[in-house]
């Protein structure tokens, strides 16, 4: 990251919350511009390693991007892997062997931090196909099932969305759902559009 | 809050913020106690801090996120929506 970026990034509003978060919280980040959601994930991972924390990044693109950008991102990567507080793993492509819910989320939570040291950071999204209602709405029912024994677990997870890539007809509905089933959400967009809160500021409380 | 920041001076003054609020007195009395706990705003002399123009600002942008990607509230029952 050159120095400009490293400014800006450093003033980008939502990394205040970043570093504020606290622990065992599941968290939407949506985003419309990857460079953002980039300086997200890297301040996340960041605070972990200096709060001695075993992070981990999940994904259907070739680990090295994920890695290449991390790098970028001002983490060494080398490293944190050699101290085995970093691993980043390549998910299969393909949604056809993710339908059993119990079986997905017991591989997210157990075969990914296996021999890891807990207190965990996540970052991941298993179901690729975010584009079509049979994608989303099953990659909802995932996240609401992983949402309702959150709690019970010992880690927190960034679950990350492009907003150009879901389901258009009925985009409201989704994202709906996805700020319903988790914790915080942050918003991944330009400087001045930028913003990370609670989701349950959403509730109505004058029912 | 808003309105304490429109004031022309930096110091807002008490009784301009309770015309431009429309409050009572103790209604509004109470609301800037409230916000002095905070820690968003100082009341003698009225004056917002960083945190309450920092949470000012936060609030437009939820308020823009909330209208950008046509949400309302959460707690809508499920049967309201089709999504899931």
């Amino acid at each position: 990251m050159d120095n400009k970026n490293k400014n800006d990034s450093k003033n980008y509003r939502p990394m205040k919350f970043v570093d504020q978060m606290e622990r065992n919280k599941h968290i939407l980040l949506l985003y419309d511009d990857q460079k953002y959601a980039y300086w997200i994930v890297g301040r996340y991972f960041h605070y972990g390693f200096a709060k001695g924390e075993s992070c981990m990044f999940y994904t259907s693109d070739r680990p090295e991007i994920i890695e290449k950008h991390l790098s970028a991102g001002g983490i060494d990567v080398s490293l944190f892997k050699q101290k085995n507080l970093l691993r980043i793993y390549g998910i299969e492509r393909s949604d056809d062997n993710k339908h059993n819910i119990p079986h997905a989320l017991n591989q997210i939570r157990e075969e990914y931090t296996k021999d890891m040291k807990p207190p965990y950071r996540r970052v991941g999204g298993t179901i690729t196909d975010v584009q079509t209602i049979d994608g989303i709405r099953f990659n909802i029912l995932l996240e609401k099932a992983g949402h309702q024994h959150f709690d019970e677990f010992n880690y927190s997870q960034i679950c990350y969305y492009d907003i150009s890539r879901i389901e258009p007809t009925r985009k409201h509905e989704w994202i709906s759902s996805l700020l319903r089933n988790h914790h915080y959400v942050i918003y991944a967009s330009e400087p001045n559009k930028a913003v990370a809160f609670e989701t349950a500021l959403l509730e109505q409380d004058d029912k | 809050m808003d309105e304490i920041t429109n004031d022309e001076d930096s110091v807002a003054k008490p009784t301009r913020v309770q015309l431009r609020s429309n409050l009572a007195y103790d209604k509004l009395a109470r609301y800037l106690d409230e916000l002095e706990n905070k820690k968003m705003i100082i009341q003698s002399p009225l004056l917002i801090t960083k945190k309450g123009r920092d949470f000012l600002q936060d609030y437009d942008r939820i308020s823009n996120f909330i209208h950008e990607m046509g949400i309302k509230y959460l707690d809508i029952p499920l049967d309201e929506m089709r999504g899931v």
